[in-house]
């Protein structure tokens, strides 16, 4: 049987950052992000001691814990591995159940996500292999415009005329940006448009996948405001609200398939 | 019909909307004095203001870079012939529907290597796929075309398909272009028009007729096409309920080989130098070539050879006084979202268009012989046999490179630009044997670069404008001059 | 020959195309090597004029620098991976290449192939495919093989061709053709004997040796097979399909995540060996032509959607498969088209099925690859 005090982990290691949630009895205890060491393992090792420390407990208080993102596959204290695109779908799910489909937008990935009323993985759809559509385009457009990625969004929250930015090449796109500086467009404008762009690109997976309200967005560029804007109107309906950090919902849903998993194992052994 | 119950029927509506939209620019065309539409106040001003309510809906959403080009001074006159045959054809196209649902006339979706005179004379409609897809690219702003696009990308499909099916097929899943009666295909051409065309008639689950054009270019293959072309026929026949009339045939046949032989002399007016032909209306010659048979194609090309002719005979070229000329053959063909590109190439760069692979014909192709049913039949296929693309889709390289230097040759050309349409995986995989050959026979510089047919986000008008002007900015056009005088001494 | 090491064991290590002792044997007896790379080319002519049949393949090609000079991004990195191999010296080994239009991309590899990569002179015949299933299209295919089988014979300097010796060739192909297929049905078992990865290897082996050798070799590790233990503890029983494929390693990619491949629609396996050449009296180029004419049509072929889909669901329930990988690869416009109807159709069916869109040379991309497969596993085990 699960026992109440029971502690298990969910550590998503990406190729930007590292997230870990620790759980226990159905609650988060605590969260913790850090920027990717050299080693994933390390990543791994850091942020999850990191979560522990502030839950105040220590790696041997883990009874199950389930890694996921890109470097799942290396990390010696997990009891087993999911992929990010079922994580993302469950922790979605978790945070606000009444979630079917799920965004998540991440440093060189973009994922749509389609869940059932169980939180189960119902089909999904990620990016071709180029950059655009991804948090690296907004990095590098960001560079581009001459400001901080943090700042790319409020700033262009104060545009009233977005600029129309066509490509669909980030490459081009960088091109294209530089032009309409030189041409003496508004700063806010331009962020506008590349928000509007950016949103162009990830509505491309949305329906090829098909959206089901409600509509969640997870992954770092969650916290750009306007490329929320962006999708919220193409998507012609709101993005809801998850009470969750949208950056820690794969070790979310990592945390939680731990749960499952050992639940599982301890019927096992009780039989 | 009544006009409100015209428009329940699937495809009058877009069409007849599209043919307003050219209304409204034969309107606007037809201000004196007027070079760009910011001498009238801009779009918004003329559409707030100035055209009649009925054109103002469709102008707003018009393809500016068509309309400036259609206004500037140069290229005016052809522009409003242009804008007309735009008008009627879409006139045609939205009253053919209504005819369908009334009486049942067949509507032919047909690729556009085609000639369409057979089809006619069955009494049934042409359309070619490639050209409704130009409408929207042509006719329309930038977000209407692309939203035809995403369209067919949202069931699953990968961007880099041709957008030359691509655009209509979107346009059918967005309800603007309804199920035609039959798909006619010639499949050996092309893998992406191919697949797309069968998916197209798998959906409408309507007949998808072919007939098979083989690899090579000499009289077996010759034999087998024709024979290929009759069966086509036949089954032509078998789909409208009618039988071939000779007659009939004979009327078309006769319009076609007016129109073309048009054609065919402004293609040999265009070796004058200073070349006395506009490169904006590259796309509309490969359109209007498949409309032969039908009064669009005479009416533009007539009047496009008539311009020319005007000019050869004043000694007239068409860049700004002053302007040294660079003569640009093009390996390829051209967009048909970004026609001021050319008339950008001519006033900044003197770089004028002699002509294209996708619209030049060889002069072995000739008219059709009207004799009688067999000659006509023959020479019908002996053409489509030969066609731009068609025949470029045949065998090695040879054929396309050989083509494409004689060509340069006889129009003088000064430099070969090989802007290319990313879906055409022919030319991708011979532009470097085509790029040295040119260079070892012909001693002229050439350019690749990479555009779409139809999707403008894939390579914006500045981007392209970037590239050519680099390239062109380093040319020294009186060493090339001299060259050229060099070799027709 | 005789192997030591075991059937089974020699053809798993699927002879090297630079240190390949079949085709080094076969050369030393003074015979020639006739490159091919279409499922449409009929080996048996080529086989029955003396000569060795190679279907030309890319394994391990992991970058196309100098393709790249001939041929442009937007062709598919299957044929330029060919190319690469051709500029490189892989393929000096050929005497003589047949080409087919396959598909676009593929016939414009051929006279790069030819023109730029050979070192040699070597006989280069064309078979010209029309595009749909006709009889006046099946006429010109014909008359298409009997000018080859003339062609290649004359150039070589070989005797006529006599019915007798295309009567041989047909029966050992259609031999190979019925142990494949053996090799198959062992694969629709619950607990299979052999990988999916295992099969592949076993199939492609038949491109690359004297098909004697190889039917004897593929006899006998069949029966090997039988001893081994089964395959247990997978997640997910997998077919695969889509664009052209000769590389066993994003099988083991597949496998390496839980999932099982346990058949097939491509073109490297149940296209190449599903339907048998007729053996009845009569005209032996008759019977190659239908056979390879009308077998089951690779998407180049117009109008035969119906039938793909059909042959596709068939193969789906014969071998109980929980889910679909298609493989799209870039620049592919056929398998493109084909592949996400073919997925849509499936899912209408309650099979579901993922579209995969990847290069020839996929190692850039084996950490994404490994997460959609795994995810699509997860989707299935629900």
């Amino acid at each position: 049987m699960m026992d109440n005090s029971m502690i298990v982990a969910g550590v998503d290691v990406g190729s930007l950052s590292g997230e870990a949630v620790i759980m226990s009895n159905g609650n988060i205890l605590s969260q913790e992000i850090i920027r990717v060491r050299p080693l994933p393992e390390q990543t791994a090792n850091d942020v999850t001691i990191k979560a522990l420390e502030s839950a105040k407990l220590s790696l041997d208080d883990i009874d199950y814990c389930v890694s996921t993102g890109y470097g799942r596959e290396m990390i010696p204290f997990a009891n087993g591995s999911i992929s990010e695109i079922s994580c993302h779908g469950k922790g979605a799910f978790w945070a606000t159940p009444s979630v079917r489909t799920v965004i998540d937008i991440g440093g060189q990935d973009c994922k749509v996500i389609r869940v059932d009323d169980k939180g189960n993985l119902l089909n999904f759809m990620m990016n071709d292999k180029c950059a655009a559509g991804t948090g690296r385009f907004l990095e590098v457009m960001a560079k581009t415009l001459g400001v901080e990625l943090r700042e790319l969004g409020p700033l262009a929250l104060e545009s009233k005329a977005p600029t129309g930015i066509t490509s669909i090449c980030s490459i081009i796109c960088q091109f294209e940006v530089m032009m309409l500086l030189n041409e003496g467009k508004d700063r806010p404008d331009i962020a506008a448009g590349i928000s509007k762009a950016m949103a162009r690109r990830v509505m491309r997976l949305v329906k090829g996948v098909g959206k089901k309200s409600d509509v969640a967005l997870t992954g770092g560029v969650a916290k750009n405001p306007a490329v929320v804007k962006s999708l919220q109107e193409f998507l012609e309906m709101e993005i809801v609200k998850l009470d969750i950090d949208p950056q820690i919902v794969g070790a979310l849903g990592a945390a939680l398939v731990a749960t499952e998993r050992l639940k599982k194992k301890l019927q096992k052994e009780t039989i | 019909m009544k006009e409100e119950e015209k428009l329940k029927v699937p495809g009058y509506e877009y069409f007849k909307e599209a043919s307003t939209a050219s209304q409204a620019a034969c309107f606007v065309l037809g201000f004196d004095e007027v070079d760009c539409l910011d001498d009238i106040g801009g779009q918004q001003f003329l559409v707030d203001e100035v055209l009649p309510k009925e054109y103002a809906k469709p102008f707003s959403h018009i393809n500016l870079y068509t309309v400036d080009s259609l206004l500037r001074p140069v290229n005016k006159e052809l522009g409003m012939v242009v804008a007309e045959v735009l008008r009627d054809w879409n006139m045609l196209a939205a009253e053919s529907f209504v005819e369908r649902a009334e009486r049942g006339k067949k509507i032919c979706y047909n690729y556009f290597t085609q000639s369409p005179e057979v089809i006619l004379a069955l009494d049934m409609v042409p359309m070619c796929v490639e050209v409704i897809g130009a409408i929207d690219a042509l006719l329309y702003d930038a977000d209407t075309c692309s939203a035809s696009v995403d369209r067919f990308e949202a069931e699953g499909y990968p961007d880099f398909l041709c957008s030359g099916q691509k655009v209509a097929l979107g346009m059918h899943l967005l309800g603007k272009v309804p199920c035609p009666d039959a798909f006619l295909k010639q499949p050996s051409i092309c893998d992406p028009s191919n697949a797309q065309y069968d998916w197209w008639a798998e959906k409408c689950k309507v007949p998808h007729i072919l007939f098979e054009a083989p690899y090579y270019a000499n009289e077996r293959a010759f034999r087998f096409f024709l024979s290929e072309y009759k069966r086509h026929i036949k089954e032509l026949e078998e789909l409208s309920g009618n039988k071939l009339d000779e007659g009939k045939l004979r009327e078309y046949v006769k319009l076609g080989n007016e129109a073309l032989s048009y054609h065919l002399k402004t293609q040999v007016l265009k070796a004058a130098v200073p070349c006395p032909d506009t490169g904006w209306h590259a796309i509309i010659d490969s359109a209007a070539l498949t409309m032969l048979g039908q009064p669009y194609a005479l009416d533009f090309f007539k009047a496009n050879y008539e311009i020319v002719k005007g000019r050869v005979d004043r000694g007239e070229g068409v860049i700004p006084e002053g302007k040294e000329e660079l003569r640009c053959y093009w390996g390829w063909g051209f967009n048909g979202y970004d026609l001021h590109f050319m008339d950008w190439l001519e006033d900044e760069y003197g770089a004028t268009w002699t002509g294209c692979s996708l619209s030049y014909i060889p002069k072995f192709v000739g008219l059709v012989d009207t004799t009688n049913m067999d000659t006509m039949i023959e020479s019908l296929a002996w053409r489509m046999f030969n066609w731009p693309m068609s025949r470029q889709g045949m065998s090695f390289s040879e054929l396309w490179v050989n083509d494409t230097l004689s060509a340069a040759r006889e129009l003088k050309a000064d430099c070969l630009m090989m802007g290319t349409h990313r879906s055409c995986r022919h030319f991708w995989a011979l532009n470097k044997i085509l790029s040295d050959r040119v260079t070892d026979e012909l001693d002229i510089p050439s350019l690749r670069f990479e555009f779409d047919l139809f999707e403008h986000r894939f390579t914006p008008d500045s981007e392209l404008k970037k590239i050519t002007g680099d390239f062109l900015s380093s040319l020294n056009y009186s060493k090339l001059h001299k060259k050229r005088e060099a070799r027709y001494k | 020959m005789s192997v030591q090491k075991g059937a089974l064991k020699e053809l798993l290590e699927i002879p090297d195309r630079r240190d390949n002792p079949y085709v080094k044997k076969w050369h030393t007896d003074g015979k020639y090597v006739i490159g091919y790379m279409c499922n449409y080319v009929p080996e048996e002519i080529i086989w029955a004029t003396g000569m060795l049949p190679y279907r030309l393949e890319a394994r391990d090609c992991a970058q196309t620098d100098e393709a790249d000079v001939w041929m442009h991004r937007f062709n598919c990195s299957y044929t330029r991976s060919i190319l690469q191999l051709g500029l490189t010296g892989e393929y000096d080994f050929l005497d003589g290449i047949c080409f087919l239009n396959g598909c676009d991309q593929m016939r414009r590899t051929y006279e790069l192939l030819a023109s730029k990569a050979a070192k040699k002179p070597m006989w280069q015949g064309m078979i010209a495919i029309p595009h749909y299933l006709g009889d006046n299209a099946f006429k010109w295919y014909k008359e298409e093989l009997y000018n080859i089988k003339e062609d290649l014979r004359s150039y070589f300097g070989a005797k006529k061709v006599t019915d007798e010796e295309l009567w041989d060739a047909i029966i050992l192909y259609n031999k190979s053709r019925k142990l494949i297929g053996k090799l198959y049905d062992l694969r629709k078992e619950e607990n299979p004997r052999i990988s999916g990865a295992d099969a592949f290897k076993l199939t492609l082996a038949a491109f690359y040796m004297d098909r004697n050798i190889y039917n004897k070799l593929l006899e006998e590790a069949l029966g090997e097979i039988e001893k081994r233990e089964p395959v247990s503890g997978y997640r997910a029983r997998i077919m695969i399909g889509g664009s052209a494929l000769d590389d066993p390693s994003f099988i083991e990619l597949i496998e390496g995540r839980g999932g099982l491949v346990v058949t097939d629609t491509m073109c490297f396996g149940t296209r190449f060996f599903f339907d048998l050449v007729e053996e009845k009296d009569g005209d032996p180029m008759e019977a190659l032509a239908k056979r390879y004419f009308y077998h089951n049509p690779c998407p180049r072929m117009v109008k035969e959607y119906g039938r793909r889909m059909e042959f596709t669901e068939d193969l789906a329930r014969g071998a109980k498969v929980d889910g679909v990988i298609l493989e799209r690869m870039s620049f592919c416009d056929l398998h493109g088209v084909d592949s996400p109807t073919i997925a849509k159709d499936l899912e209408t069916m309650g099979i579901p099925a993922m579209v995969l869109e990847k290069e020839y040379y996929m190692l850039p991309d084996v950490g994404r690859f490994q997460t959609r497969v795994e995810a699509f596993i997860e989707r299935i085990e629900g």
